[in-house]
Protein backbone atom coordinates (compact mmCIF):
# COMPACT_ATOMS: atom_id res chain seq x y z
CA UNK A 1 0.00 0.00 0.00
CA UNK A 2 1.16 3.81 -0.85
CA UNK A 3 1.36 5.56 1.84
CA UNK A 4 2.36 9.25 2.71
CA UNK A 5 5.18 8.17 4.76
CA UNK A 6 6.43 6.68 1.64
CA UNK A 7 5.90 9.12 -0.99
CA UNK A 8 6.47 12.75 1.00
CA UNK A 9 9.54 13.18 -0.23
CA UNK A 10 8.91 12.35 -4.15
CA UNK A 11 5.89 14.23 -3.88
CA UNK A 12 8.10 17.46 -2.77
CA UNK A 13 10.79 17.09 -4.72
CA UNK A 14 8.38 16.99 -7.78
CA UNK A 15 6.48 20.44 -6.60
CA UNK A 16 9.87 21.81 -5.95
CA UNK A 17 11.51 20.48 -9.69
CA UNK A 18 7.80 22.37 -11.26
CA UNK A 19 8.65 25.30 -9.08
CA UNK A 20 11.92 25.57 -10.35
CA UNK A 21 11.04 24.51 -14.21
CA UNK A 22 8.51 27.19 -14.25
CA UNK A 23 10.71 30.21 -12.87
CA UNK A 24 13.59 29.32 -15.65
CA UNK A 25 11.08 29.44 -18.13
CA UNK A 26 9.86 32.34 -16.93
CA UNK A 27 13.59 33.34 -17.28
CA UNK A 28 14.17 32.43 -20.32
CA UNK A 29 11.11 32.73 -22.42
CA UNK A 30 8.72 35.27 -20.57
CA UNK A 31 10.65 38.58 -19.01
CA UNK A 32 8.65 41.22 -18.24
CA UNK A 33 11.00 43.98 -18.98
CA UNK A 34 10.72 47.32 -21.21
CA UNK A 35 12.21 46.72 -24.70
CA UNK A 36 14.99 49.45 -23.97
CA UNK A 37 15.88 46.93 -21.15
CA UNK A 38 15.55 43.85 -23.48
CA UNK A 39 17.40 45.79 -26.39
CA UNK A 40 20.79 46.51 -23.82
CA UNK A 41 20.51 43.79 -21.86
CA UNK A 42 19.46 40.66 -23.42
CA UNK A 43 19.58 41.22 -26.91
CA UNK A 44 22.74 43.51 -26.18
CA UNK A 45 22.19 45.13 -29.60
CA UNK A 46 22.48 48.72 -27.71
CA UNK A 47 25.29 50.26 -26.25
CA UNK A 48 24.51 52.04 -22.84
CA UNK A 49 25.03 55.99 -22.71
CA UNK A 50 24.38 57.68 -19.72
CA UNK A 51 21.68 56.84 -17.25
CA UNK A 52 19.74 53.87 -18.25
CA UNK A 53 18.29 52.32 -14.87
CA UNK A 54 15.05 51.13 -15.87
CA UNK A 55 13.68 51.21 -12.36
CA UNK A 56 11.12 48.73 -10.76
CA UNK A 57 8.40 50.93 -11.46
CA UNK A 58 8.85 51.10 -15.26
CA UNK A 59 9.14 47.09 -16.42
CA UNK A 60 5.64 47.30 -18.31
CA UNK A 61 6.23 47.10 -22.03
CA UNK A 62 5.27 50.90 -22.40
CA UNK A 63 8.56 52.41 -20.62
CA UNK A 64 11.08 53.03 -22.94
CA UNK A 65 13.65 55.18 -22.06
CA UNK A 66 15.19 57.33 -24.80
CA UNK A 67 18.24 57.79 -22.86
CA UNK A 68 18.54 53.65 -23.67
CA UNK A 69 18.82 54.59 -27.37
CA UNK A 70 22.35 56.11 -28.77
CA UNK A 71 22.00 59.47 -30.67
CA UNK A 72 24.32 59.43 -33.47
CA UNK A 73 26.36 62.21 -31.94
CA UNK A 74 26.83 60.48 -28.38
CA UNK A 75 29.63 58.36 -27.85
CA UNK A 76 29.58 54.81 -28.47
CA UNK A 77 29.91 52.98 -25.05
CA UNK A 78 30.37 53.90 -21.51
CA UNK A 79 33.54 53.33 -20.41
CA UNK A 80 33.57 50.55 -18.40
CA UNK A 81 36.84 51.70 -16.10
CA UNK A 82 34.38 54.35 -14.70
CA UNK A 83 31.92 51.45 -13.22
CA UNK A 84 32.64 50.37 -9.44
CA UNK A 85 35.41 48.24 -10.24
CA UNK A 86 34.60 44.36 -9.47
CA UNK A 87 38.07 42.55 -7.98
CA UNK B 1 43.09 11.79 14.28
CA UNK B 2 43.68 15.13 15.27
CA UNK B 3 41.11 16.65 17.32
CA UNK B 4 39.56 19.02 16.45
CA UNK B 5 39.59 21.53 19.21
CA UNK B 6 42.90 21.92 19.09
CA UNK B 7 42.78 22.59 14.88
CA UNK B 8 39.92 25.08 15.47
CA UNK B 9 42.01 26.81 18.72
CA UNK B 10 44.97 26.85 15.98
CA UNK B 11 42.44 28.20 13.08
CA UNK B 12 40.82 30.98 14.84
CA UNK B 13 44.21 32.26 17.06
CA UNK B 14 45.92 32.46 13.81
CA UNK B 15 42.97 34.26 11.86
CA UNK B 16 42.95 36.78 14.82
CA UNK B 17 47.02 37.07 14.50
CA UNK B 18 46.37 37.74 10.88
CA UNK B 19 44.18 40.10 11.51
CA UNK B 20 46.02 42.06 13.42
CA UNK B 21 48.96 41.99 11.02
CA UNK B 22 46.78 43.51 8.04
CA UNK B 23 45.41 46.07 10.59
CA UNK B 24 48.93 47.24 11.39
CA UNK B 25 49.41 47.18 7.66
CA UNK B 26 46.01 49.40 7.25
CA UNK B 27 46.31 52.05 9.55
CA UNK B 28 47.92 54.81 7.03
CA UNK B 29 44.48 53.72 4.86
CA UNK B 30 42.27 54.50 7.64
CA UNK B 31 41.92 51.18 9.02
CA UNK B 32 41.08 47.97 8.59
CA UNK B 33 37.35 48.03 7.61
CA UNK B 34 37.73 50.30 5.29
CA UNK B 35 41.10 49.60 3.49
CA UNK B 36 39.92 45.82 3.13
CA UNK B 37 36.68 46.60 1.92
CA UNK B 38 37.47 46.89 -1.79
CA UNK B 39 36.29 45.85 -5.48
CA UNK B 40 32.71 43.70 -4.66
CA UNK B 41 33.46 44.43 -1.14
CA UNK B 42 31.89 48.19 -1.55
CA UNK B 43 28.97 46.49 -3.80
CA UNK B 44 28.31 43.73 -0.73
CA UNK B 45 28.24 45.80 2.32
CA UNK B 46 26.01 48.64 0.13
CA UNK B 47 23.94 45.81 -0.44
CA UNK B 48 23.70 44.61 3.20
CA UNK B 49 22.67 48.18 4.03
CA UNK B 50 20.46 49.21 1.31
CA UNK B 51 19.16 46.62 -0.32
CA UNK B 52 18.49 44.96 -4.17
CA UNK B 53 15.91 48.03 -4.45
CA UNK B 54 18.16 51.28 -3.41
CA UNK B 55 19.61 52.31 -7.32
CA UNK B 56 23.37 52.48 -5.92
CA UNK B 57 24.45 55.92 -6.82
CA UNK B 58 28.37 55.71 -8.22
CA UNK B 59 28.77 59.32 -9.22
CA UNK B 60 29.84 60.48 -11.90
CA UNK B 61 27.99 57.33 -13.60
CA UNK B 62 24.78 57.08 -12.21
CA UNK B 63 22.98 54.45 -10.98
CA UNK B 64 24.57 51.12 -11.63
CA UNK B 65 22.63 47.55 -11.03
CA UNK B 66 23.37 44.90 -8.08
CA UNK B 67 21.55 42.49 -9.59
CA UNK B 68 25.55 40.27 -10.06
CA UNK B 69 26.07 40.02 -6.12
CA UNK B 70 24.07 37.33 -5.34
CA UNK B 71 22.24 37.56 -1.45
CA UNK B 72 23.41 35.40 0.96
CA UNK B 73 26.62 36.93 1.38
CA UNK B 74 25.35 40.56 1.82
CA UNK B 75 21.97 39.06 3.89
CA UNK B 76 24.83 37.30 6.58
CA UNK B 77 26.24 40.51 6.76
CA UNK B 78 22.92 42.11 7.35
CA UNK B 79 22.24 39.99 9.48
CA UNK B 80 25.70 40.60 12.36
CA UNK B 81 25.12 44.57 11.64
CA UNK B 82 22.14 43.53 14.04
CA UNK B 83 24.50 43.99 16.07
CA UNK B 84 24.93 47.38 15.81
CA UNK B 85 28.20 47.28 14.39
CA UNK B 86 28.77 48.85 10.10
CA UNK B 87 28.69 46.78 7.21
CA UNK B 88 32.07 47.07 6.43
CA UNK B 89 32.95 45.89 9.73
CA UNK B 90 30.13 43.06 9.56
CA UNK B 91 31.56 42.06 6.31
CA UNK B 92 34.94 41.22 8.26
CA UNK B 93 33.15 39.42 10.95
CA UNK B 94 31.53 37.25 8.32
CA UNK B 95 34.02 36.68 6.25
CA UNK B 96 36.74 35.72 9.07
CA UNK B 97 33.59 33.63 10.71
CA UNK B 98 33.09 31.32 7.63
CA UNK B 99 37.02 31.48 7.13
CA UNK B 100 37.65 29.31 10.42
CA UNK B 101 34.26 26.97 9.21
CA UNK B 102 36.43 26.30 6.01
CA UNK B 103 39.43 26.12 7.36
CA UNK B 104 38.19 23.56 10.03
CA UNK B 105 36.20 21.92 7.11
CA UNK B 106 38.92 21.58 4.97
CA UNK B 107 41.25 19.86 7.50
CA UNK B 108 37.97 17.17 7.79
CA UNK B 109 37.96 16.65 4.03
CA UNK B 110 41.69 16.79 3.94
CA UNK B 111 41.91 13.71 6.85
CA UNK B 112 39.15 11.69 4.84
CA UNK B 113 40.86 11.43 1.44
CA UNK B 114 44.79 11.96 2.34
CA UNK B 115 46.84 9.87 4.28
CA UNK B 116 48.90 10.63 7.03
CA UNK B 117 47.31 13.81 6.78
CA UNK B 118 48.80 16.29 9.35
CA UNK B 119 45.73 19.20 9.97
CA UNK B 120 48.02 21.62 11.71
CA UNK B 121 50.34 21.67 8.71
CA UNK B 122 46.78 22.26 6.61
CA UNK B 123 45.83 25.15 8.97
CA UNK B 124 49.26 26.91 8.48
CA UNK B 125 49.18 26.15 4.76
CA UNK B 126 45.62 27.78 3.90
CA UNK B 127 46.03 30.92 6.33
CA UNK B 128 49.68 31.46 5.01
CA UNK B 129 49.27 31.40 1.32
CA UNK B 130 50.01 34.12 -0.47
CA UNK B 131 46.48 35.18 -2.02
CA UNK B 132 45.00 33.08 1.33
CA UNK B 133 44.32 36.95 2.14
CA UNK B 134 41.13 36.82 0.07
CA UNK B 135 39.36 34.92 2.52
CA UNK B 136 39.88 37.72 5.38
CA UNK B 137 38.29 40.41 3.19
CA UNK B 138 34.69 40.71 2.82
CA UNK B 139 33.91 38.61 -0.10
CA UNK B 140 32.09 35.14 -0.75
CA UNK B 141 35.53 33.35 -1.12
CA UNK B 142 34.97 31.96 1.95
CA UNK B 143 31.65 31.33 2.48
CA UNK B 144 31.70 29.54 -1.06
CA UNK B 145 34.52 27.74 -0.22
CA UNK B 146 33.16 26.62 3.33
CA UNK B 147 29.97 25.12 1.31
CA UNK B 148 31.26 23.83 -1.17
CA UNK B 149 33.58 21.24 0.90
CA UNK B 150 30.56 20.90 3.62
CA UNK B 151 28.95 19.66 0.64
CA UNK B 152 31.41 17.35 -0.33
CA UNK B 153 31.83 16.21 3.06
CA UNK B 154 28.41 14.94 3.40
CA UNK B 155 28.45 13.42 0.00
CA UNK B 156 30.99 11.28 1.06
CA UNK B 157 29.29 10.55 4.14
CA UNK B 158 25.92 9.20 2.34
CA UNK B 159 24.15 12.79 3.67
CA UNK B 160 22.89 13.96 0.35
CA UNK B 161 19.94 15.96 1.52
CA UNK B 162 22.58 18.17 3.60
CA UNK B 163 24.61 17.98 0.58
CA UNK B 164 21.66 19.22 -1.54
CA UNK B 165 21.27 21.96 1.64
CA UNK B 166 25.09 22.99 1.06
CA UNK B 167 24.89 23.22 -2.51
CA UNK B 168 20.98 25.18 -2.36
CA UNK B 169 22.98 27.73 0.28
CA UNK B 170 26.47 28.17 -2.23
CA UNK B 171 23.75 28.87 -5.90
CA UNK B 172 22.38 31.31 -3.68
CA UNK B 173 26.15 32.83 -2.94
CA UNK B 174 27.67 32.81 -6.26
CA UNK B 175 26.43 31.92 -9.74
CA UNK B 176 29.02 29.04 -10.30
CA UNK B 177 27.11 26.83 -7.27
CA UNK B 178 25.01 24.80 -9.65
CA UNK B 179 28.57 22.94 -10.81
CA UNK B 180 27.95 21.07 -8.19
CA UNK B 181 24.70 19.66 -9.21
CA UNK B 182 26.27 17.24 -11.15
CA UNK B 183 28.08 15.35 -8.54
CA UNK B 184 25.71 15.27 -6.19
CA UNK B 185 23.49 13.71 -9.36
CA UNK B 186 25.66 11.23 -9.51
CA UNK B 187 25.89 10.15 -5.73
CA UNK B 188 22.14 10.08 -5.90
CA UNK B 189 21.98 7.97 -8.96
CA UNK B 190 24.54 5.65 -7.36
CA UNK B 191 22.64 5.19 -4.60
CA UNK B 192 19.61 4.91 -6.27
CA UNK B 193 21.02 2.12 -8.74
CA UNK B 194 22.79 0.44 -5.40
CA UNK B 195 19.02 0.75 -3.14
CA UNK B 196 16.78 -0.36 -6.11
CA UNK B 197 16.91 -3.89 -5.74
CA UNK B 198 16.81 -4.54 -2.29
CA UNK B 199 14.22 -1.70 -1.63
CA UNK B 200 11.07 -2.83 -0.03
CA UNK B 201 9.03 1.13 -1.14
CA UNK B 202 10.62 1.72 -3.44
CA UNK B 203 8.74 5.16 -3.92
CA UNK B 204 10.30 5.69 -0.89
CA UNK B 205 13.88 5.52 -2.53
CA UNK B 206 13.04 7.03 -5.24
CA UNK B 207 11.95 10.14 -3.05
CA UNK B 208 14.56 9.98 -0.86
CA UNK B 209 17.23 9.55 -3.88
CA UNK B 210 16.18 12.37 -5.63
CA UNK B 211 14.75 15.08 -2.98
CA UNK B 212 18.55 16.18 -2.68
CA UNK B 213 18.59 16.76 -6.50
CA UNK B 214 15.42 19.12 -6.49
CA UNK B 215 16.84 21.00 -3.20
CA UNK B 216 20.38 21.73 -4.49
CA UNK B 217 19.29 24.69 -7.06
CA UNK B 218 16.84 26.05 -4.68
CA UNK B 219 19.03 28.89 -3.85
CA UNK B 220 19.47 29.79 -7.42
CA UNK B 221 16.03 29.79 -7.96
CA UNK B 222 15.11 31.54 -5.53
CA UNK B 223 16.95 34.78 -6.31
CA UNK B 224 15.83 34.51 -10.09
CA UNK B 225 12.34 34.32 -8.63
CA UNK B 226 13.06 37.44 -6.55
CA UNK B 227 14.78 38.92 -9.75
CA UNK B 228 11.67 38.36 -11.82
CA UNK B 229 9.76 39.86 -9.26
CA UNK B 230 11.86 43.27 -9.07
CA UNK B 231 13.09 43.76 -12.10
CA UNK B 232 10.97 41.24 -14.53
CA UNK B 233 14.06 39.40 -15.60
CA UNK B 234 14.93 36.05 -13.65
CA UNK B 235 17.97 36.13 -15.47
CA UNK B 236 19.15 39.61 -14.52
CA UNK B 237 22.23 38.38 -12.71
CA UNK B 238 23.50 37.08 -15.88
CA UNK B 239 22.48 39.77 -18.31
CA UNK B 240 23.77 42.85 -16.12
CA UNK B 241 27.52 41.07 -16.92
CA UNK B 242 27.44 42.82 -19.93
CA UNK B 243 28.38 46.49 -17.70
CA UNK B 244 31.70 43.94 -16.58
CA UNK B 245 32.13 43.27 -20.73
CA UNK B 246 31.55 39.59 -19.92
CA UNK B 247 30.04 37.97 -22.95
CA UNK B 248 30.00 34.45 -23.61
CA UNK B 249 32.74 33.60 -26.39
CA UNK B 250 34.03 30.28 -24.54
CA UNK B 251 37.54 29.98 -22.68
CA UNK B 252 39.98 28.57 -25.77
CA UNK B 253 38.80 32.14 -27.64
CA UNK B 254 39.02 33.78 -24.41
CA UNK B 255 42.51 32.21 -23.64
CA UNK B 256 43.89 33.05 -27.63
CA UNK B 257 42.71 36.75 -27.00
CA UNK B 258 44.19 36.87 -23.72
CA UNK B 259 47.77 35.69 -24.67
CA UNK B 260 47.36 37.28 -28.06
CA UNK B 261 47.93 40.39 -26.13
CA UNK B 262 50.43 39.57 -24.52
CA UNK B 263 50.50 42.98 -21.93
CA UNK B 264 52.76 41.98 -19.05
CA UNK B 265 53.52 45.62 -18.89
CA UNK B 266 50.20 45.73 -16.74
CA UNK B 267 51.16 44.02 -14.28
CA UNK B 268 54.08 45.99 -13.48
CA UNK B 269 51.85 49.26 -13.58
CA UNK B 270 50.52 47.35 -10.75
CA UNK B 271 47.11 49.98 -10.45
CA UNK B 272 45.82 50.06 -13.55
CA UNK B 273 43.91 47.89 -16.07
CA UNK B 274 44.10 43.83 -15.34
CA UNK B 275 46.74 42.29 -17.86
CA UNK B 276 45.08 38.90 -19.77
CA UNK B 277 47.82 37.60 -20.24
CA UNK B 278 48.28 37.42 -16.19
CA UNK B 279 44.97 36.41 -15.92
CA UNK B 280 44.99 34.10 -18.65
CA UNK B 281 48.23 32.38 -17.14
CA UNK B 282 46.79 32.12 -14.03
CA UNK B 283 43.77 30.10 -15.81
CA UNK B 284 46.04 27.81 -17.33
CA UNK B 285 47.75 27.21 -14.37
CA UNK B 286 44.84 26.31 -12.72
CA UNK B 287 43.71 24.01 -15.85
CA UNK B 288 46.93 22.03 -15.45
CA UNK B 289 46.66 21.23 -11.60
CA UNK B 290 42.70 19.99 -12.25
CA UNK B 291 44.57 17.76 -14.73
CA UNK B 292 46.76 16.63 -12.26
CA UNK B 293 44.27 16.03 -9.66
CA UNK B 294 42.35 14.02 -12.46
CA UNK B 295 45.72 11.97 -12.38
CA UNK B 296 46.12 11.66 -9.05
CA UNK B 297 42.21 10.15 -9.25
CA UNK B 298 41.10 12.86 -7.51
CA UNK B 299 37.96 13.17 -9.34
CA UNK B 300 35.61 15.11 -7.42
CA UNK B 301 38.28 18.15 -6.82
CA UNK B 302 39.49 17.66 -10.40
CA UNK B 303 35.69 18.27 -11.66
CA UNK B 304 35.38 20.90 -8.87
CA UNK B 305 38.55 22.88 -10.25
CA UNK B 306 38.12 22.55 -13.75
CA UNK B 307 34.82 23.50 -13.89
CA UNK B 308 34.81 26.37 -11.80
CA UNK B 309 37.71 27.77 -13.84
CA UNK B 310 35.93 27.23 -17.24
CA UNK B 311 32.83 28.76 -16.66
CA UNK B 312 33.76 31.77 -15.46
CA UNK B 313 36.80 31.70 -18.73
CA UNK B 314 34.14 31.35 -20.88
CA UNK B 315 32.96 35.27 -20.62
CA UNK B 316 35.70 36.87 -19.98
CA UNK B 317 39.33 36.69 -18.50
CA UNK B 318 39.00 39.06 -15.28
CA UNK B 319 39.17 38.22 -11.75
CA UNK B 320 40.65 34.80 -13.04
CA UNK B 321 43.77 34.81 -9.80
CA UNK B 322 40.91 34.96 -7.37
CA UNK B 323 38.99 32.00 -9.03
CA UNK B 324 41.74 29.77 -9.05
CA UNK B 325 43.81 30.73 -5.83
CA UNK B 326 40.72 30.57 -4.11
CA UNK B 327 39.63 27.56 -5.21
CA UNK B 328 39.43 24.57 -2.12
CA UNK B 329 40.92 21.71 -4.73
CA UNK B 330 43.62 23.99 -6.09
CA UNK B 331 44.51 24.72 -2.47
CA UNK B 332 44.33 21.22 -1.78
CA UNK B 333 46.57 20.29 -4.56
CA UNK B 334 49.04 23.25 -3.38
CA UNK B 335 49.14 21.55 -0.01
CA UNK B 336 49.67 17.65 -1.14
CA UNK B 337 52.77 18.95 -2.90
CA UNK B 338 53.38 21.12 0.34
CA UNK B 339 52.95 18.15 2.39
CA UNK B 340 55.68 16.16 0.63
CA UNK B 341 58.25 18.49 2.27
CA UNK B 342 60.09 16.39 5.42
CA UNK B 343 62.15 18.81 6.03
CA UNK B 344 60.96 21.38 9.29
CA UNK B 345 63.73 23.86 8.12
CA UNK B 346 62.20 24.13 4.35
CA UNK B 347 58.88 23.82 5.49
CA UNK B 348 59.70 27.08 7.70
CA UNK B 349 61.61 28.94 4.85
CA UNK B 350 58.28 28.26 2.64
CA UNK B 351 55.76 29.86 5.50
CA UNK B 352 58.46 32.52 5.58
CA UNK B 353 58.22 33.46 2.33
CA UNK B 354 53.96 32.72 1.83
CA UNK B 355 53.49 35.26 5.08
CA UNK B 356 55.66 37.81 3.24
CA UNK B 357 54.31 37.15 -0.42
CA UNK B 358 50.68 37.66 1.61
CA UNK B 359 52.14 40.79 3.53
CA UNK B 360 52.87 42.47 0.22
CA UNK B 361 49.36 41.17 -1.41
CA UNK B 362 47.33 42.82 1.29
CA UNK B 363 49.38 46.00 0.48
CA UNK B 364 48.59 45.68 -2.59
CA UNK B 365 45.15 45.25 -2.33
CA UNK B 366 44.57 48.19 -0.05
CA UNK B 367 46.71 50.39 -2.46
CA UNK B 368 44.09 49.06 -4.82
CA UNK B 369 46.56 46.67 -7.03
CA UNK B 370 43.88 46.15 -9.38
CA UNK B 371 46.30 43.90 -11.87
CA UNK B 372 47.30 41.40 -9.58
CA UNK B 373 43.42 39.80 -8.16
Amino acid sequence: MISFRHTWRLTLGCVLVVAQAGILALGLFHPRTSPGFRAYFIDRTVPLVGEWWPGPAEVPETAIRPRLMTPPEAPPHLVLTDLPPRG
Amino acid sequence: MTSRIPIFLLTSVTVLLRLAVYALIAIPMGGLASAACGYDCVWYVRLAAEGYASHGDWEPVGPVPNWAFFPLFPLLIRTVMATGISAAVAGLVVANAVLVGFVMLGAAWLQRTRTAHDSRLWVLFALLFPFGFIFSVPYTEGLFGALMVAALLAMADGRRLLAGCAIALMCATRPNGVVMLPLLAVACFRALYLGWPLATSRLALLGETMLPLSVAPLGLSAWMAYQYGMIGDALAFSHVQILWDRAWIGPVAQLNLAFQAWDWDRVIAITGPASASYNATWSVLGLAVAVWLGWQRRWSEAYILGVCILLPLSSGIHSMPRFVATNPAFLFACFDLVRRIRHRSTLAALGTAFAMAQSVLIFGWYHSANALF
